[in-house]
Order: C-alpha cells, then structure tokens, then sequence
C-alpha cells in the first residue's frame, strides 16, 4: 500500500508534520518518540523535564537520515533534562546516542572490554558507530 | 570527592554494604540481546535537571523504619525499584550523603559524575 504523501504527528500541545511520511517500516519508532510529548513534568518522580521538542525533532531526523529497514531499531528513552536517548545493545555492542539538546549529542560506544565516550559528537560519529554494530551483526549472520 | 561537586563530602557512616534505592520508571527499562534481556537505562540514573545530585533511599533506614520497599513506588504506576550497594557506587566514583526531608527521612544523595554509571 502506498504512504500517504504527509503525515502529522501531535508532541505535546503541538505538532510535527512530514512531508512526504515516513517509510512504514520506521513509524514505530518515530511514534514511540512522540509519544514521549505526553510526559508530564516529573515522569521519573525525580523532577525530570517535559522532553523537549526540538530534541525530539533532531532525534526524529537522524533516524530518517541514517537508519535503514535492516538495522536493528533503538530502544527509545526519555532523559530527565528533556532529552532523548537511543540505545543499541547487540551484538556484544552497546551504542549509546543521547540528544541531549538540539545542538548536543553525547555518544557512548562499547565493544567488549573496549569503552569509548564523546561529548559534541558528529553526526559522522555517530553513523561511524552504527556503521561498527552494522558491520558486527552481519558478521553474526 | 568529585569535581563536578565540590560541596559534598562522601559520608563514611554509610557503609559498602548499604542499600541504595531508586525508583526506576517503566521508559527506562530497556532490550539487551547481549545480556539476554532486559537492562535498566543508564538514563535512569541521572541527576536532578535542576544540578543536584542524583536522589536515592537508603534501604536498611527504610526497613529500620518499618516499612516495605514496595512503599516507595506504590503511588507511581508500572515503576520498579532498582537496588545498589553504596560499595558499588564508590567503585564508579560516587560519593554518598544524607539529606533527609521532611516527607522522606530515608533519602540520600549520591554526587558525582555520572558517565560510567551502569
């Protein structure tokens, strides 16, 4: 069935619209995002932030750009600063990509014993990380 | 002592061995294919937004006092209740100190940079 040519998205007491939508294969994860608008001030209990929508924007954005159908899919966590976290854990991999603000993205990187941490990171980073889980889950294969 | 806090001092008094709580949410609870499972987010335990230092209860203070662990989470729905010794948290670099309030004489703080904190 073909993808309608938009598709609007509601974040709290706003909106994002797409145009064109989003593939169908990455709408779970771009609605388990916008779900998080609905999280009230204190959700963790701890006085945790409403998740911020321009992090949520960003977020959405490089999942479009740089996530493909065969990748496995991130587990989608709200931060307590507003933030977004996407977290890999597979392939004796742990992939760690925060959005921290709309400008910051924290990246943590494990393989095995070996642990790395970037504050500021790239989006080249970013993707040179996935590109290493990519390349470990297909050597599983 | 940790840099990012330089106004907390690790309270000795609260021995390795004590029970450090806190309340997990059901968004921090997520997949691992490398552990077989499920894993707590490292998200889940972060400082406060406002700067100060991450809260927790302490466990035996909690018991001491009479009351059920189920105690701390049952006015939050779907939350579970993760436990550390504070041996462990001194390991990662973490301080410990007690800040009782009025509502909650068991709460605690645990200071320090939290970036290996898992």
């Amino acid at each position: 069935m073909e993808a309608e040519s938009w598709l609007v998205v509601p974040f709290g007491e706003g909106e994002f619209t797409f145009e064109p939508a989003p593939d169908d294969w990455i709408l779970p994860l771009v609605r388990q995002i916008f779900e998080l608008g609905s999280l009230p001030e204190n959700w963790n209990s701890y006085g945790a932030q409403p998740i911020c929508p321009h992090v949520a924007g960003e977020a959405v954005t490089f999942l479009l750009n740089y996530l493909s159908p065969d990748d496995p899919f991130p587990s989608i966590v709200p931060t307590a600063r507003g933030g977004i976290l996407l977290e890999w854990h597979e392939g004796g991999i742990d992939l760690e990509v925060d959005f921290q603000s709309p400008s910051l993205i924290h990246v943590a990187f494990e393989d095995g014993g070996a642990e790395q941490e970037c504050d500021h990171a790239t989006l080249e980073l970013v993707e040179d990380k996935l590109n290493c889980l990519r390349s470990r889950l297909k050597q599983e294969d | 002592m940790s840099d990012a806090s330089p106004t907390y001092e690790d309270d000795a008094s609260i021995l390795d061995d004590a029970d450090l709580w806190r309340r997990i949410p059901p968004w921090h609870i997520v997949d691992d294919s490398n552990r077989g499972g499920k894993r707590i987010s490292k998200a889940a335990f972060e400082d406060h937004p406002d700067g100060s230092p991450m809260s927790v209860f302490l466990g035996q203070e909690v018991l001491a006092a009479g009351r059920d662990p189920d105690s701390i989470v049952a006015s939050y729905d779907e939350f579970c209740l993760a436990s550390v010794t504070a041996g462990l948290a001194r390991s990662l670099k973490q301080g410990i100190v007690r800040k009782p309030r009025d509502e909650e004489p068991a709460h605690a703080e645990v200071f320090g940079k939290k970036v290996s904190f898992r």
